[in-house]
Order: structure tokens, then C-alpha cells, then sequence
């Protein structure tokens, strides 16, 4: 019983709303084609975030590159924090050489079969202390950096157990398939369930953790996490300990049919669930030579100020206070530009309360303009200096030095 | 379930967990949707995309709590609801939708003809105004309207009534009962 509803004319500028809208949901999550980052840290009263993103090599590269040990060269390009790692980075497990493959062997299967060597290897090394092994699913550490403010650490992920792919679909209902009629795959969704500490202290939880990656096959998938430190190591040169303790792996995808995978018996409905303990400790330096510190920028009165940023190659870190909205309530956020009035994107969507992350995604600013806003939701709403200097309760503007 | 619910309810679980491009794809195929529907509540162009806009915004903070994924449409609308009508409260601070009686306008109208579905919409209190847009308009069933206004399903029955009742002194029967 429709009662004209379709003839409720739309607005012409209903299409540049929603753009705008989700330009500024992008702007917080800071999306690419090809990865995912993960916000791991849901309490806005948790110390420090994690932030996951796992982004793998093009599959049909898949069984030409090295498999662990130099993970950053081919990931560090499309990560939410793009830039030079691998030149800085420490390796933990090193690089294997892809032994040649007979020629009728697929991709697929000399990938899986390389894995399975390397593991084997690596588990008679002391790098086998950075692999972990529980329940069909390999984790193995490869290379760990830490720009003074985060820790930034390669992976690789392997499954027995297969994971399918998703598709997509054309508009009129059936799979899209590319000239050779084979579908159009999508990665697996992943997850990650677990916690992240450093020096066994400010414990993190990680949230469920969605990686949106291309797969390398249905058992491979390497990938970046970010980690930030606690506030009391931010800025600081030292060697730490950094522990990973995963408690759950989850994926969603499709089967062959395209049609998703749902059982009710797992947490979320996800496709494929697996339960167990992976924990890697793993040591790492925080190197400051590149960091840039300008601590004690506001030191007036006012209730709603920036204490500290941090600057280094691949992202502005930004500790301020808030407001209180009500007892323990506190609320606040920030908008970067750069000197040109470009906005550098956040790196979380729910900024962890007084301390914000923007990425410079390999860019190099001459100066930064900082606003602080009261609210969150507000910073997050504020793409444009216009609107950030009618939001702000406060600004600062900084000359950055490479 | 058809191709489009599938693919759908994968959207949905991926934006569920985050993914921004999945909850966009999402907004943009029922963008038209939303439109109208704030468009019912605050007869204003400027005001029913600000609706729009916050929903979305609203709807992505939030999106992680949405338990059903095959509520996912039903779950928006309750959301920009909400959001239609903050701003259709701060655009009439003084008389708030819930003590705008139904009856009211009526004195300002010549003739029964000259009566709107909208208009005679727009005069109903505001939870009979919702369960007749869901109903009416989103094409909801009775427990959908449930889920999306957070009430148990005999009120929704009840508002549905007493909607009809009143939209029926503004309107004549057979254009609301038609077919």
C-alpha cells in the first residue's frame, strides 16, 4: 500500500550530502583500496590504540616475493601511515628465498608449500620465537619499527584451514566476472580478537579487527599493525617488549556461489572462527632521531588546550585536554591542515580522549595548523579550515622542520 | 534470498566491522529513501539533508551495536527519525511534535479536497506520524516498526489505529485504503 512516496521529489544536492558525509567518516578512518585499518582500542579512557591494517601483495606476485623478512617494502606504500619503514626497520625473522617451483604447480600450492618450509625453518632458529602456532593458524612477526611514538610491526598470517574469497556483483544480480568469465574476487574479511602491551603495562583490548585485505591465497594474508605507545613513552629513544596475545581469528566470505557464509555458532555469524592463544613478545628501540617534539605548547589556563605534538616521518601525534561533559566524561578532538589547508586524515575514528593520531602519508609539511574542538564528533565533522576556525576553542599553528 | 539481499547482508557484516566503502555503498543505494523519509518529517529541503547527513554519521559511529544485520534498513530509519526530528524540535522549540494535536489545522482548511496526504500527515503526533511513515511508506511490517521505534508490537498496533483514525477525519477513506 505505497502511497506516493516515490514521487517525493529528491534534492539535486542530495548526492553531494552523502558524498560529504562519508568523506568525513573516510576522513577518520583513513580507507584505501586495498587495506584496512583498525581501530583496536574501543574505551576512549584506554591509554594508547592499536591500529591494525593488513594489506597484501597482488596474488599473482604472490609466489615471487620473499615470504617473511621484508614484509614493509611491499606494504609500506598503501599503509594508512605511508612511508619508509623497511630502510629503518629491525628484522625479526629473515628474509627466505622462494625456492623455484615446477611449473605445473600453482600458485596457490608453491605459496602454501613455501609457508610450510619456512615455518619448519624458522621454528629450529631463535626467529622461531617470533612464530606462533595454535589451533591451524600461524602467526609470524617479520619486521618491527618504531618512529618514537608507535610500533609499527609486519606480519604474516597463515590458515590450514581454507578461507574463501568474496564477490562482487554486477547490478543486475549475478556475480561480475572478468573477460575470462572467472568471478571478480574480493579478500576475506578478517578479524583479530585479542590485546596488545608494552613493557606489561597499559594493557590494550583489541576490538574486533576487520582487515578487508586481498588475499595472497585462500591461505595467506601479510599485513602492518600499528600499535601507539603509552602516553608516558611518547617521544622518548629506549628498548622495549611489546606482547600480541590474540584470542580469536574470525573471517567472513562467501562460498562459491557468492553466497555469504553465516553460522550462527560463531561470534558475529562470521564464516570461519578459530579460538586459541597466539602471543609474540617482541623487543623493539624507539628511534626519535627523525622525531620533531614541541612539549609544553600551551601552558595558559585554558581548560581546553594542546600539551604536546609529536612529529615524525609518518604521522603528527597531537595530546591535548579536553572538556568534561560530566564527571569522568570527558570529550574533545582535532583537526589538522597542513599548509595548504589540506586535512590530514585521523587515524582512528574514535580518537582515543587526549591523545589524536593524523597520518602525513609520506608527505612533508612546512607547517601544520592544529584546532581543538570540544567535542569529537565535531573534529571528526570538520573537513575545511573554515569550519574548523568556527568549531575551534583553540588553534595553534606550527612550523615543521625536515 | 535474492542476490541483492545477499550481497546486501555481506555489506552490511563489513560495515559492521568498519568498513567504510561497505556502509557507503550501503547509504548510496537507499539514499533516495532516506531523503524522503526526513523529508516527511521536516517538510524542508535544507532540514531533511542535514537529517540525512547526520544519520549517516550517526549510523557509521554506531553501526557496531547492530546486532541483525538483516535489520540493517529498518535500524537506519530509526536513527534518522531521531535525527529528524531533533531538528524539527529545534526548528519549532516552542511547540514540540507531541502536543501538536492532530485536529488542530483544521480550522485553516476550506475543504477536505484541499487536504494532502502530507499535510495531514505532517499534523499527526509524532509517534503516529512514524509508525504511518514506516508503515505506509517504508513498507514495514508491524514488528519491523517495533524494532525500528523500540516499542512492543501490540503499541505499534494500537498507534496504527488510532494514525488511521485521524488521518481518516483528514482524508477520505478510500484514498488510504485503497486497493
Amino acid at each position: 500500500m505505497q502511497i506516493k512516496f516515490d514521487e517525493i521529489p529528491v534534492s539535486k544536492r542530495l548526492n553531494e550530502t552523502v558524498k560529504t558525509s562519508l568523506e568525513q567518516i573516510k576522513s577518520g578512518q583513513r580507507r584505501k583500496k586495498r587495506k584496512k585499518l583498525w581501530i583496536g582500542c574501543g574505551s576512549a579512557a584506554a591509554a594508547f590504540a592499536v591500529t591494525v591494517l593488513f594489506c597484501v601483495s597482488n596474488p599473482a606476485l604472490a609466489a615471487k616475493l620473499p615470504v617473511i623478512g621484508s614484509l614493509f617494502a611491499g606494504l609500506e606504500d598503501d599503509f594508512a601511515f605511508a612511508g619508509d619503514y623497511s630502510d629503518r626497520a629491525e628484522v625479526l625473522t629473515p628474509t627466505e628465498t622462494v625456492v623455484e617451483a615446477p611449473a605445473s604447480e600453482s600458485e596457490s600450492e608453491r605459496a602454501v608449500d613455501h609457508a610450510e618450509s619456512n615455518a619448519a625453518e624458522t621454528a629450529e632458529t631463535p626467529e622461531g620465537l617470533y612464530t606462533v602456532s595454535d589451533c591451524g593458524v600461524t602467526l609470524t612477526a617479520s619486521e618491527i619499527y618504531c618512529d618514537g611514538l608507535s610500533v609499527f610491526l609486519s606480519m604474516q598470517f597463515y590458515s590450514e584451514e581454507p578461507l574463501g574469497y568474496n564477490y562482487q556483483w554486477n547490478s543486475d544480480g549475478e556475480i561480475a566476472r572478468d573477460e575470462a568469465g572467472n568471478p571478480i574476487t574480493e579478500p576475506a574479511t578478517v578479524y583479530l580478537v585479542g590485546s596488545a602491551g608494552i613493557d606489561g603495562m597499559e594493557v590494550t583490548e583489541f576490538g574486533s579487527t576487520d582487515f578487508h585485505v586481498e588475499q595472497l591465497d585462500e591461505h595467506h594474508f601479510n599485513g602492518m599493525i600499528k600499535t601507539d605507545l603509552p602516553s608516558e613513552l611518547l617521544g622518548k629513544a629506549g628498548s622495549h617488549q611489546i606482547s600480541i596475545s590474540l584470542t580469536r581469528i574470525l573471517a567472513d566470505f562467501c562460498d562459491e556461489n557468492g553466497y555469504p557464509i553465516i553460522d550462527s555458532n560463531n561470534p558475529g555469524d562470521t564464516s570461519y572462527c578459530v579460538r586459541g592463544t597466539w602471543e609474540l613478545k617482541l623487543p623493539f628501540h624507539s628511534d626519535t632521531s627523525q622525531l620533531q617534539v614541541y612539549e609544553n605548547l600551551d601552558t595558559s589556563e585554558s581548560p581546553c588546550r594542546v600539551t604536546d605534538v609529536y612529529v615524525s616521518p609518518y604521522q603528527i601525534m597531537t595530546r591535548y585536554v579536553g572538556v568534561e561533559d560530566g564527571p569522568g566524561d570527558p570529550d574533545g578532538g582535532v583537526a589538522v591542515f597542513d599548509q595548504d589547508g589540506k586535512l590530514l586524515e585521523s587515524a582512528n575514528s574514535t580518537q582515543t580522549y587526549g591523545i589524536s593520531s593524523h597520518s602525513l602519508n609520506g608527505s612533508r609539511p612546512s607547517s601544520v595548523q592544529i584546532y581543538l574542538m570540544d567535542a569529537w564528533i565535531t573534529a571528526m565533522k570538520t573537513w575545511d579550515t573554515e569550519t574548523a576556525k568556527d568549531q575551534a576553542v583553540n588553534s595553534y599553528t606550527l612550523e615543521l622542520h625536515w | 534470498m535474492d542476490s541483492c539481499d545477499k550481497d546486501n547482508l555481506l555489506l552490511v557484516k563489513k560495515a559492521i566491522h568498519g568498513n567504510v566503502n561497505a556502509y557507503g555503498t550501503l547509504i548510496t543505494r537507499c539514499q533516495d529513501y532516506l531523503y524522503r523519509i526526513a523529508f516527511l518529517y521536516v517538510k524542508n529541503e535544507d532540514l531533511a539533508l542535514d537529517a540525512v547527513s547526520e544519520c549517516i554519521l550517526q549510523g557509521f559511529q554506531s553501526i557496531h551495536t547492530l546486532k541483525k544485520p538483516e535489520y540493517f534498513k529498518t535500524w537506519l530509519t530509526r536513527i534518522l527519525i531521531r535525527c529528524a526530528v531533533d531538528l524539527f524540535r529545534q526548528m519549532m522549540p516552542v511547540a514540540p511534535m507531541d502536543t501538536i494535536q492532530a485536529a488542530a489545522p483544521e480550522s485553516s482548511i476550506s475543504s477536505e479536497e484541499k487536504w494532502d496526504l502530507y499535510d495531514a500527515i505532517d499534523v499527526l503526533p509524532e509517534k503516529y506520524r512514524t509508525v504511518i511513515i514506516l508503515k505506509y511508506f517504508s513498507d514495514m511490517t508491524v514488528s519491523e516498526i517495533a524494532y525500528a521505534m523500540n516499542i512492543p508490537e501490540g503499541s505499534v498496533k494500537a498507534y496504527l489505529s488510532r494514525a488511521r483514525k485521524e488521518l481518516r477525519a483528514c482524508l477520505k477513506e478510500d484514498y488510504l485504503y485503497a486497493n
